[in-house]
Parts: C-alpha cells; sequence; structure tokens
C-alpha cells in the first residue's frame, strides 16, 4: 500500500502594507455610506410627536402633584378628576344625526366638527410647528382622559403631564387640550392638534373610540377645507 | 172693542220691539265696521321740499355684550359697549369668576369713532392670572395687558402698555399682531418689515418687561 505523502506547502507569510489597510478602511467607509444613504431613502421612519413616549407610554395617566415642562419654563398641569368627567355628549346631541367626522383645516388652523351634514363645533386649533402634523384620512384609534407627554430637545424640550382629552389619531399624533399655551390659530405644537381645553372636553364627549369592529370617529387633516368631504390633502400620508 | 184696541196694543208693540231690534241690529253692524268707515286718506307724498324727519334720541343707550371664555372655562371677560349721544363708545371690561360667579370690573374707557376695542381668542394667559386687550385706532392696533385680579402693575397702572414697551425696544420692525400666549407670561408678538413682509416674532415677559427675539417666526 502506498503511503500518502502529505505535501505541505509552505506559504510565505505575506508581509501587508499601510495601503492595504488603507484600502480597506475606505471600501468599508463607502459601503456604510451607501447603506445609510439607501436606507434614509427606501426606509422612511415613522413619524413620532412625542418622542419619549411614541413607542412606549401611549397609556392613561393622571399626575395630578406633577409640574410640567415647555419651552424651558415650568407649567402648572390642571388636576384631573376622573369621577368629574361626563360622558355625555354635549355636542349635537339632540339635533344632529349622522356619521361623525372631524375635519383639521391647516391654512386656517380651524377644527370642524360634523354629523352628516351637520356643524356640531367649529374652533380655532394650534398644529404642527416644530414637528408637521400628518395630512391625511384616519380614525381615533384611542381616547385617554389624560396622559404624559414629551420629547424635543434642547430648548423646544418638553414634558407635559396631564395632558387632557386626548384623542390618538395616527400612531402617537392626536387631537387634545393644551394648557401650557393660548394661542390658537397659530401653529404651535410638535404635531399634535392643540385645542382649548374646554374644546376639548366638549370634543371628548362627542367623539367616539373604536369599539369592537367599528373604527372611532373619522379625523381628516386637511391643507384646505371647504365642506364635508372636500379636503385638500398635498402628499397625504394614506 | 175691547178686542180690536187690544189687537191695535200689541200690534203696536210688536213694531216697537221689531224696529228697537232693528235699530239694535244696525248699532252692532255700525260698529263692527267701525275701522271700514274711514275711506279717504291723505297721502303723504315726497316731494323736494320735503324735510328730514329726525329721529329722536333713544331714552335708553345702545348697549352691546361681548365676551370670551378663558381655555380652561375658569374665567370670562366681558366687553360692554355702550354707544353715546355724540356717538362716542364707553366700553367696560370686567372679569367674572365662573366657579363663584362674582363679577369685577377692570377697565372702562371712552372713545371717539376712530377708535374701537375688542377682545382676541387668546386673550388669557393659560394660568388665567393676565387678559390682554385690542385696541384699533384708524386701522392701527394697540395691545392693553391687565391682571385678571384688577390688581395695578408695579408701575402703578391697572395696565401694561404692550405696544408701546415693544416699539420702544424693536426699532427695525413694525409691530403687525400680538397673536395669544406662549407660556403663562410670555406674549407672542409678530412683525413685519418696512416692505410688508414678515419680520422676526418677540416674546414679551410681562412681569419684567423683557422683550425676547425668537428665531421662529409665529
Amino acid at each position: 500500500m502506498k503511503k500518502r505523502k502529505h505535501i505541505r506547502k509552505n506559504i510565505p507569510h505575506k508581509k501587508r502594507s499601510i495601503i492595504h489597510y488603507l484600502r480597506i478602511y475606505t471600501i468599508a467607509a463607502v459601503a456604510g455610506v451607501v447603506v445609510f444613504a439607501a436606507g434614509t431613502i427606501f426606509i422612511k421612519p415613522t413619524p413620532c410627536a412625542n418622542t419619549k413616549s411614541c413607542t412606549a407610554d401611549l397609556q392613561q395617566k393622571i399626575e395630578n402633584n406633577a409640574v410640567g415642562m415647555f419651552q424651558g419654563h415650568k407649567v402648572t398641569p390642571p388636576k384631573i378628576d376622573l369621577a368629574a368627567i361626563s360622558s355625555q355628549n354635549v355636542l349635537g346631541a339632540t339635533t344632529s344625526q349622522g356619521e361623525k367626522h372631524i375635519y383639521v383645516d391647516l391654512s386656517s388652523q380651524i377644527l370642524y366638527a360634523y354629523e352628516g351634514s351637520t356643524k356640531v363645533m367649529q374652533t380655532y386649533i394650534a398644529s404642527g410647528k416644530w414637528g408637521k402634523t400628518p395630512v391625511g384620512n384616519f380614525h381615533i384609534w384611542e381616547k385617554l382622559v389624560a396622559t404624559r407627554m414629551s420629547g424635543g430637545e434642547g430648548a423646544d424640550a418638553y414634558d407635559l403631564p396631564n395632558v387632557p382629552y386626548v384623542m390618538y389619531f395616527y400612531n402617537d399624533f392626536g387631537l387634545h387640550g393644551a394648557y401650557w399655551h393660548d394661542n390658537f390659530g397659530h401653529p404651535m405644537s410638535h404635531g399634535c392638534v392643540n385645542m382649548r381645553q374646554i374644546d376639548a372636553k366638549a370634543l371628548f364627549n362627542w367623539a367616539d373610540g373604536p369599539s369592537g369592529n367599528t373604527p372611532g370617529t373619522a379625523v381628516s387633516v386637511c391643507n384646505h377645507f371647504t365642506a364635508p368631504n372636500i379636503c385638500q390633502q398635498d402628499n397625504p400620508i394614506n | 172693542m175691547i178686542s180690536i184696541r187690544q189687537q191695535v196694543e200689541l200690534e203696536t208693540v210688536f213694531f216697537i220691539t221689531l224696529a228697537a231690534l232693528a235699530g239694535f241690529y244696525f248699532v252692532l253692524k255700525n260698529n263692527q265696521n267701525f275701522n271700514q268707515q274711514f275711506r279717504v286718506t291723505t297721502p303723504i307724498i315726497a316731494n323736494e321740499n320735503s324735510t328730514n324727519v329726525v329721529s329722536p334720541v333713544p331714552l335708553t343707550p345702545k348697549v352691546d355684550i361681548v365676551s370670551q371664555l378663558s381655555p380652561d372655562g375658569n374665567k370670562k371677560v366681558i366687553m360692554q359697549t355702550t354707544t353715546n349721544k355724540d356717538a362716542s363708545k364707553t366700553y367696560e371690561f370686567s372679569i367674572v369668576d365662573m366657579q363663584t360667579n362674582v363679577e369685577k370690573t377692570i377697565f372702562t374707557q371712552t372713545v371717539d369713532t376712530n377708535s374701537s376695542f375688542s377682545i382676541p381668542f387668546n386673550t388669557f394667559s393659560p394660568d388665567d392670572k393676565y387678559f390682554f386687550i385690542q385696541e384699533t385706532k384708524s386701522e392701527e392696533q394697540e395691545y392693553m395687558v391687565f391682571e385678571t385680579s384688577g390688581n395695578a402693575f408695579n408701575n402703578g397702572q391697572n395696565f401694561l402698555d404692550v405696544t408701546s414697551i415693544l416699539t420702544s425696544k424693536i426699532t427695525a420692525y413694525t409691530i403687525d399682531q400680538v397673536t395669544g400666549w406662549a407660556s403663562e407670561t410670555l406674549l407672542i408678538a409678530n412683525t413685519k418689515k418696512s416692505d410688508g413682509s414678515q419680520g422676526p416674532s418677540y416674546w414679551l415677559d410681562v412681569p419684567s418687561k423683557a422683550v425676547i427675539p425668537l428665531a421662529t417666526e409665529f
């Protein structure tokens, strides 16, 4: 039997130069930039009004003794008394019938609430200034009597407990009362639709959240609103 | 003879009664048509020589009332406008506490026909401590801030002349509009450039009267 000879080749250890490493680093850097650029083009981030609470904290939270912060100033949130929250419809309760629909006109900063063709509410709002309010057609997917909202960075950072009468319609973008400013009719939010507390309460008691297979009250955010179902939307999100 | 006489008397009584009833009927009928008796009317014909009829001055002056609730619904500002005999108007502003229903007059002023006051939508500060009103003077807007308690500011007056404070510290632009409150003490003022385009926005801190320029336009 023939013995197999194991021939071991002696490969000479090649000495790598600095140029070799530079070339590898350059290729790696270029690859990283290409992946980043492609990602920003093809993978759209999920818009989020409250960057700190968008994914984690969309639940009812009553903090009656907390202190809020907005635009670098301390603000005192309103006391929320769950027992005093009325579930009674206050808008169009006796006169109107038909599908409920909320329209937000970004150009005029006015919110309209309709039951069928009957307008039951019209008031000034404050939409996104530091973050855009998403344009499109949505439904209220969650109603919370109050919750904490936080986000922004640097001078625009905010941390607001007891934000009252929250109605989320797209991710963490919602209609809600705002107690920290009074500048309605002008953009003043990080993407949500701010309302006076008295208006938010009336709308909250009127609008419906989802129930079983029935979606919540429809919300259309328009660039220009003319009449029910005449809602101009430029680059809607859906 | 007796029967003939009785018959005559009965006929007399009958005819007299009939005549009385007929007369009574015509009286009633006549009274019903009382309003239709005057068929001839004197028409009022306008001619060149006619003089204008001066309306009498109403005994009670015309009073208009408008109000604005605070965003939390706890306070209400009421503006009562009284039109005087000389066409000037007297404005009275008062604050109502919606919990106690107690009303307190804060400010009263009479202005001529070139001026008028109004309550902006965002009149109340978020904590209801202050409110501001707008005066329009020949299409120029001026603004005043008050404490809802009616207390005077540290200058001794019961209001801050916002327009004077802003114009004394902002010289490159003209004040366009005071829109509302950025926080409990910060009034937002928008300006415009000399060509009419939008200028930068400012905050007026009411307690300190400091004017803060902003990087963003409101």
